[in-house]
């Protein structure tokens, strides 16, 4: 049954492959669109500036805690596939039958281990997106 | 959807409990190389402790009589 109401963000996890990455303690989608300026010196305009639709792009990016015995998607998985410029396919979902869901290929563009004094080991991965994202719903 | 594994599987040995996609588990679950586990209860599950049940103490100070009276 589908999630309604105000979604817990508890709740919206990043897979690769089907399996959670990490101990995650945050997980985000972003959408971006480049644009190009239609601004010449036969059509001045008003002085705004004006623009055409450019390339559109995602990266999907998640802190979680080091762990090296998880289940799930382990740091030095991660690194791996950072290591072997490994496309992996990636779903931002709640898992929920009828939820919608965000799937995408992307590549680990950037990989963080922090290790502070007396505190937890903490890591953190961006995902920049090659090609569509496409969306559906949980069956 | 927390599965446990029964059969070596990628890099999960038999025992290993991972939070899998449902697609993944059911195809997995019906191959017989996972079983669905409930992670509250097989998990994280709390051992009561022994020894007697704690009583409440009720204080009776405004029941109890005043000494001056």
């Amino acid at each position: 049954m589908a999630t309604t109401g105000f979604v817990n963000g508890t709740n919206l996890r990043i897979y690769k492959g089907g399996t959670k990455i990490g101990y995650a303690t945050s997980c985000s989608l972003s959408f971006s669109m480049e644009t190009r300026s239609t601004l010449t010196k036969d059509t001045p305009g008003s002085g705004w500036v004006e623009n055409a639709t450019g390339q559109k792009s995602f990266t999907l990016s998640t802190e979680f805690l080091f762990s090296y015995d998880t289940p799930n998607i382990d740091p030095v998985d991660l690194f791996t596939d950072f290591d072997n410029r490994t496309p992996l396919v990636l779903r931002f979902t709640t898992d929920v039958a009828g939820d919608k869901y965000w799937e995408g290929t992307g590549y680990i563009t950037s990989y963080e281990i922090n290790a502070p004094v007396e505190d937890n080991i903490t890591c953190s991965a961006t995902f920049t997106g090659s090609g569509a994202v496409t969306s559906g719903t949980e069956s | 959807m927390n599965v446990e594994i029964l059969k070596p599987y990628g890099k999960w040995q038999p025992g290993a409990k991972p939070d899998i996609m449902r697609s993944i588990a059911k195809e997995l679950i019906a191959q017989g190389i996972a079983r669905e586990i409930d992670p509250v209860k097989e998990g994280h599950e709390v051992k009561k402790e022994d020894g007697p049940a704690p009583q409440m103490t009720v204080n009776n100070y405004f029941l109890a009589k005043d000494e001056e009276e």
